[in-house]
C-alpha cells in the first residue's frame, strides 16, 4: 500500500470509530430522554376520571420526549373538582422541569387555599418569579362545584380560549388574564359560569393551532372552533378532525375535556 | 418564513431592538449580555422594540420582552414602546397583557410633525397637584395592585394643604 493509500485507510477507520461513538452517545441521550418522559407521564393524572356526574379526560403528545404542556385534575374535597391545563414557554427538558414545579406548587397551595383559581395563580406567579427560572406559562384553571354546577375559573393568557360545547352551540369562556411568571404583581380574576347540563368544556394547548390550516392567529382559532363544534366536544372525534400525523406535529399538543353526563 | 434575527442599535438616549423574521430564541445566554448593555448604560432612558418586520415570536421571545419592561420600570426608565404593524403579533401581545407594560404603536413615528415635544406642566402649584392627583387616581382604577400601591400617595395629595 502506498503512503497516501495508507493515510486514507487510517482516516476511514477513524471516521468509522467516530460514527460509532456518536451513535452510542445519541442512544444514551435518547434513553435519558425516555426515562424523563416516563417520570413526567407518571405525574399526569389517571386518564380518565369520573366524579359525581362529571368526566375528565385528555390527550397529550410531546413534540420531543419531554413536554412543556401539563395538566392535572383531582377532587381536593367532596363535591369539588380542580383542574388545569398549562403550557410552559419553549419545549423539551427545561420546560418539563417547570411543569414538575407547577404540579408541586398547585398541590401544595390547593390544600391550604379556599380553591380560588385566581388566588392559586397569584401564588404560582410569585413562586415562578422568585425562582428566577426565566420561564413562564399560560394556563387555564377551573374549580367545579359538582352539586351547584358552578364553575369558577381563571384565564392566564391562554390560547386557544377554552370552549364550552352545549346543545350543538360552541361558546368561548369569557374573560382575560395575564401570563404566569412574567410580571411581578400581576392580578388574576375569578370568573364564574354555570356548567350546562350535558355540556362539555374543551381545552387545548396552543400547539394545536400550529397544526390547523389558515393564515394568522384569528383564522386558526376560527378553524379550531369549527372543528370543536363538529366533534360535539368528543375528544376522539376531535382528534380525527385534526390534520396530519401527531408524530410529526411541530409543538407539544394537549387536549383536555370536562364533560357533564 | 425568514429565519429570525435580533438587531440592536443605540441612538442618543434610546436603545432600539429590532426583531426580524421568525424569531425563536432557543438559547438565552446572549440575552444576559443584551440586558447588561441596555441597563448598565446610564445614557439610555428609553427603549423601542421594533416588530414591524417580525413574522412570528416564540414564547421565549415574549418572555424576553416582558423582562425588558419589568427591568425598565424597576430602573425608572420610560415605559418601553413596541412598534407592531403585524396584526397577528399585536393580537398575541394583547392576549398576553403587554398593553399594560408597553406603549404599543402600529407604525413607527418617523416624521417630525408626529414627534412634538410634550410641553412641560405649566401652571400654579394647585393646578399641578390636581393633575398629579388625577393621574394617580386613574392608575388606581386600573387594577387592584395599583389601587394598593398608590393609595398612600393619593391620600397624601388629598390631605396636602392647598396653596393658591
Amino acid at each position: 500500500m502506498s503512503k497516501p493509500e495508507q493515510d486514507a485507510a487510517l482516516r476511514c477507520q477513524q471516521l468509522e470509530q467516530e460514527n460509532a461513538d456518536l451513535r452510542t452517545s445519541l442512544e444514551m441521550l435518547r434513553q435519558d430522554q425516555e426515562a424523563g418522559y416516563h417520570v413526567q407521564k407518571r405525574l399526569l393524572p389517571l386518564n380518565a376520571m369520573e366524579h359525581q356526574g362529571f368526566r375528565l379526560n385528555y390527550w397529550l403528545q410531546p413534540s420531543l420526549y419531554l413536554s412543556g404542556d401539563f395538566l392535572d385534575f383531582w377532587s381536593p374535597k367532596p363535591g369539588k373538582l380542580l383542574f388545569y391545563l398549562a403550557d410552559v414557554s419553549g419545549h423539551g427538558a427545561s420546560s418539563a422541569f417547570v411543569t414538575i414545579l407547577l404540579k408541586y406548587i398547585v398541590s401544595r397551595y390547593a390544600k391550604e387555599d379556599d380553591l380560588s383559581p385566581a388566588r392559586l395563580c397569584t401564588r404560582i406567579n410569585e413562586e415562578l418569579l422568585v425562582g428566577g427560572l426565566d420561564k413562564h406559562l399560560t394556563l387555564v384553571m377551573g374549580c367545579l362545584d359538582t352539586q351547584t354546577r358552578q364553575l369558577t375559573y381563571t384565564l392566564g393568557a391562554h390560547l386557544p380560549v377554552p370552549l364550552m360545547v352545549s346543545d350543538g352551540e360552541v361558546q368561548e369562556l369569557e374573560g382575560s388574564g395575564m401570563p404566569i411568571g412574567l410580571f411581578p404583581g400581576a392580578v388574576y380574576k375569578d370568573y364564574t359560569c354555570t356548567f350546562p347540563e350535558k355540556g362539555c368544556l374543551m381545552m387545548a394547548s396552543d400547539g394545536v393551532l400550529e397544526v390547523l390550516p389558515g393564515e394568522g392567529l384569528e383564522a386558526r382559532q376560527k378553524e379550531w372552533r369549527l372543528r370543536v363544534a363538529a366533534s360535539g366536544g368528543d375528544l376522539e372525534s376531535l382528534l380525527q378532525r385534526l390534520p396530519g400525523e401527531p408524530d410529526n406535529w411541530p409543538d407539544d399538543v394537549t387536549l383536555m375535556t370536562v364533560s357533564g353526563f | 418564513m425568514q429565519t429570525g434575527k435580533l438587531l440592536s442599535a443605540k441612538s442618543q438616549h434610546t436603545y432600539i431592538l429590532k426583531l426580524v423574521g421568525d424569531v425563536r430564541l432557543t438559547l438565552c445566554c446572549t440575552l444576559d449580555k443584551l440586558f447588561e448593555r441596555i441597563f448598565n448604560d446610564a445614557e439610555i432612558n428609553s427603549i423601542v422594540i421594533d416588530l414591524s418586520q417580525a413574522d412570528n415570536l416564540d414564547s421565549t421571545t415574549l418572555g424576553l420582552l416582558a423582562k425588558i419592561a419589568v427591568k425598565a420600570s424597576l430602573k425608572g426608565l420610560m415605559q418601553p414602546s413596541i412598534i407592531s404593524s403585524n396584526r397577528d403579533i399585536t393580537l398575541l401581545l394583547n392576549s398576553m397583557g403587554f398593553q399594560q407594560y408597553f406603549l404599543i404603536l402600529d407604525r413607527p413615528l418617523t416624521s417630525c410633525e408626529q414627534l412634538q415635544e410634550v410641553p412641560q406642566l405649566a401652571g400654579s402649584e394647585s393646578h399641578i397637584r390636581a393633575q398629579v392627583l388625577d393621574a394617580h387616581r386613574t392608575l388606581m382604577s386600573m387594577n387592584e395592585h395599583n389601587k394598593e400601591a398608590f393609595k398612600s400617595v393619593v391620600q397624601a395629595l388629598e390631605e396636602c394643604p392647598q396653596t393658591h
